[in-house]
């Protein structure tokens, strides 16, 4: 689970070309970003790196890093406490 | 909770005549048409026009059922009607139904207020009113939710149609007993809200977009990923079935990203959901025996189904059941015009 492997998926939920989305961008303002991506990333979140991520999480992260660190935080609790 | 000694005897849907595709003239233009088609997989939406009610789509879906099942309406113990687009604020629309389809005036009539969970809340209501000592149970359950959506959210209007339902309930001893299980979480109410039009918020004559359906997506699937899995699980357990021992698996039709990534949550095979997006979109409480008719009905004229039914959306609110059901008759879906509407007041 690495930022480049996110940014990637990034990628391809948004039909985007490879290696187009960066760390710093937010990623609710992106120009491809809608109702519909917003409930494929929580579907990608939860497929690829197993992860409940809440829809408020996504909104309050005003960087795909933050984003990222969010996701790797709730991965890391949920392992925990499993 | 398991309930024994009853049978379903018949389920009709009836849907309005008009027809709206995807790709009409109006929705056409729009440019998020064809990638909307494409996630939510809905490509047609039946329409019910201003003066059609649900229930004038139950009342003709009842009209289906009884004579299938060979009921006279004046044998029905009691009646319940599951909407969230009733008729009048007040009097319950299930006593105008009473009325029209001349029943006894000893028989029960009283609405539910639920959606997309409402069909299975309704089953569970009606099983436990005949467990309780009722003979006959008519379960009605539609919405004409294209009423409350507004065009200006093109994402949530082309995703609704408007459908109703009659399932007839008996007393029987053949039949393997029914699990269910239900569940709510309130926090989710403003999800998925008409804020407009109640008394804390009465109508003051303008119309805006608290006077339609807002929904927000994100929160809707957040909860569904969360709820559907362990209610599919639940419910299983509740019967003593595994997952292999499911025919098939009918779900609120929510939309077909969500019902594909539910699919793949828990395991099903494609041949164990069916679904009647396509032709006719989100049904709310009607979508689960409208699917049922569609997608099941020769299978169900003919045979026995291990089905699971799950519901869940507005509230939040979540209701599944297992139960063997069938043979029993379903007629084919009943089409309903604009002249076959029924207005009380004008009697």
């Amino acid at each position: 689970m690495t930022i480049n492997q996110f940014c990637n998926d990034i990628d391809e939920l948004l039909e985007r070309s490879p290696n187009t989305t960066c760390v710093a961008e937010n990623i609710t303002e992106l120009p491809e970003w809608c109702s519909l991506s917003f409930m494929g990333l929580l579907a990608m979140v939860d497929d690829r790196y197993g992860v409940a991520l809440p829809p408020r999480a996504v909104l309050e992260s005003t960087t795909i890093t933050q984003l990222f660190e969010t996701i790797r935080t709730l991965k890391a609790a949920a392992t925990k406490a499993a | 909770m398991r309930i024994s000694g009853l049978r379903i005897a018949a389920i009709a849907s009836a849907v309005p005549q008009l027809n709206t595709n995807c790709g009409d003239a109006k929705s056409a233009n729009h440019p998020d048409t064809d990638r909307l088609a494409k996630a939510t997989g809905v490509k047609a939406r039946r329409v019910a026009s201003a003066g059609l009610c649900t229930s004038d789509l139950c009342y003709e879906a009842a009209q289906r059922a009884l004579a299938a099942a060979e009921w006279q309406s004046t044998s029905i113990d009691a009646l319940i009607f599951v909407t969230q687009t009733p008729d009048y604020i007040l009097p319950a629309t299930s006593c105008i139904l009473h009325s029209r389809m001349g029943m006894r005036t000893s028989c029960a009539a009283f609405d539910v207020n639920q959606g997309c969970a409402g069909y299975v809340y309704g089953l569970w209501i009606a099983a436990s009113l005949i467990n309780a000592g009722a003979e006959r149970v008519a379960l009605l359950a539609g919405d004409t939710v294209t009423k409350l959506t507004s065009n200006s959210d093109f994402a949530t209007a082309h995703l609704f149609g408007d459908a109703g339902s009659a399932t007839l309930l008996e007393k029987s001893t053949l039949q393997r007993p029914w699990s269910f299980v239900l569940g709510t979480d309130g926090g989710g109410a403003e999800h998925i809200i008409v804020e407009k039009g109640g008394c804390r918020v009465p109508h003051n004559g303008k119309l805006d977009s608290s006077s339609s359906l807002a929904m927000n997506g994100a929160e809707v699937f957040s909860f569904t990923l969360a709820a559907v899995p362990s209610l599919y699980q639940a419910v299983l357990a509740e019967q003593g079935w595994d997952g292999e021992a499911v025919h098939s698996i009918v779900m609120h039709q929510a939309n077909s990203f969500m019902l594909n990534h539910l699919r793949n949550k828990i395991g099903a095979r494609p041949d164990q959901l069916p679904t009647s997006l396509s032709e006719f979109g989100n049904t709310s409480s009607a979508s689960i025996p409208l699917t049922i008719c569609s997608q099941l009905g020769s299978r169900l004229e003919r045979s026995e189904l291990q089905a699971v039914l799950l519901g869940f959306g507005v509230g939040f609110s979540w209701a599944g059941a297992a139960l063997s059901i069938g043979p029993f008759r379903c007629p084919p879906i009943a089409e309903v015009t604009e002249q076959m509407r029924h207005d009380c007041t004008s009697i």
